[in-house]
């Protein structure tokens, strides 16, 4: 066996931060489109060139004539044209809720902004925008592996805020037990989103009623995943407080 | 080596991520990052160099990506398909060139090493005589060597990476290492004679 090997001694481990420098989701992204298309165009080739050929042969010599096979796709050549046909990277692979930030309070200060004037029955509110999280820069060129910054990217649902809030919406239903004590107002539901994306120790951090706390937390539990808050490159677990609006809607305010 | 260890709740719920980036690749990026460290470790510990290292490893959850919607989730940590893909991956990478393949490990490991095979030699010897051994062993038997006394891994995860049950990762590994011992045994005994009759 032609095989050289050798041992090395290494005693300082390699770090997170180490290989967060080589650490490029987008170009990961890009290089799965590329095998993508990169099969279809083999099909499409073998087939297409298969009947190209069959057409000329027919038209150069005549039926009797057989068809020389196809041959061997050239890997490198067609790799270089599915490359160059890629489109050019966008310096963000998917801009999520850029335009429509909407709050998630921090942990320490839930009830810091007085809550908003919802209009309809058991509604999640809207809340107000938070300051817009730092992204960071992600590029795609080769060869500019420079150390990812620690900024920290906060978690976000990965259908957008806006989506989240239609879930919310559309899942919380008003206890109709809780009706007689005609409770209204907000839970604000603390939790924490783990470095999978899931919501974990989801707990009420400003109580209104013990039915309303229960819903508000099981809808918390049962919300679609979310993208992992990072520091750089890092998944790191992060806290959340998410208001849930409970209003009752009279039937004489529904007819007005 | 650090190993990420996850309970089953975790291994669900990647089952469930691997399910969504199926159809949405963008999901993906939660498992990427979960263990683009380790696989960038493992790799690095083979080449030793960083830029490839990097490459190799891009490549791997390239693959993994593009492979994602033949894989079935089996309840096995969605690392030790990684694993699979990296080992191929490395390797691929050296019948295709003729770099030399590197096996890291630290002080401890070492002195684990030399207990397993009995080896009271100096450490330079060791060295030496572990290293040509080594190099007449097939890939498959350097990979295993390698994931157990040089990435330090456990049998079952070894096993979950091979495909194979944990005993019989264990058996393979100490047939290895019997055969290794003998060669090494001889090497050293026919050293000693040559130093001798220096």
């Amino acid at each position: 066996m032609s095989r050289k090997l050798d041992i090395v001694i290494d005693n300082t481990p390699i770090t997170a931060e180490d290989a967060a420098a080589y650490q490029d989701f987008g170009q990961v992204l890009q290089g799965h489109k590329a095998a993508l298309r990169l099969q279809r165009w083999k099909w499409a080739g073998i087939g297409g060139g298969t009947l190209g050929m069959a057409a000329l042969a027919w038209v150069a010599f005549g039926p009797m004539t057989s068809v020389e096979p196809e041959s061997p796709i050239d890997l490198e050549n067609e790799m270089a044209v599915v490359w160059s046909l890629e489109e050019p990277v966008p310096a963000t692979p998917e801009p999520l809720v850029e335009e429509e930030p909407i709050a998630i309070k921090p942990n320490s200060v839930p009830n810091a902004e007085g809550p908003e004037e919802p209009t309809t029955t058991t509604e999640v509110e809207t809340p107000v925008p938070e300051p817009e999280e730092e992204e960071i820069p992600m590029s795609f060129e080769e060869g500019s592996f420079s150390p990812a910054p620690r900024v920290l990217t906060e978690a976000e649902p990965w259908d957008g805020f806006p989506a989240l809030y239609e879930f919310l919406r559309k899942e919380t239903q008003y206890p109709t037990e809780a009706l007689p004590d005609s409770v209204q107002g907000i839970v604000w539901v603390a939790f924490q989103i783990d470095t999978l994306g899931r919501p974990q120790k989801v707990r009420v951090a400003e109580s209104l009623h013990p039915l309303l706390d229960h819903e508000a937390t099981r809808v918390i539990r049962n919300m679609p995943d979310w993208k992992p808050a990072r520091m750089g490159e890092t998944p790191v677990v992060s806290r959340l407080t998410i208001p849930i609006t409970f209003r009752i809607l009279t039937s004489s305010s529904e007819e007005k | 080596m650090e190993f990420t260890r996850i309970s089953d709740s975790e291994i669900s719920t990647e089952a469930r991520l691997i399910d969504q980036a199926k159809s949405d690749p963008r999901r993906f990026e939660v498992l990427y990052r979960r263990y683009h460290p380790e696989i960038y470790r493992y790799i690095y510990h083979k080449v030793r160099d960083e830029e490839q290292a990097g490459d190799l490893t891009s490549q791997v959850f390239i693959k993994a990506l593009s492979k994602l919607k033949k894989y079935q989730h089996r309840g096995l940590p969605f690392s030790a398909w990684l694993f699979r893909i990296a080992i191929n991956e490395v390797n691929q990478y050296f019948r295709q060139n003729k770099r030399t393949r590197f096996l890291t490990l630290e002080d401890a490991g070492l002195e684990q090493l030399q207990e397993t095979l009995d080896d009271t030699s100096d450490r330079e010897l060791m060295l030496e005589t572990l290293r040509d051994t080594l190099t007449g062993l097939s890939d498959a038997e350097v990979t295993l060597i390698d994931l157990r006394f040089f990435e330090n891994r456990p049998f079952k995860e070894i096993g979950d990476i091979l495909g194979i049950t944990e005993a019989n990762a264990k058996a393979k590994t100490y047939r290895i290492m019997k055969r290794m011992r003998t060669r090494m045994e001889n090497k050293m005994h026919h050293e000693q004679k040559i130093g001798h009759r220096h």
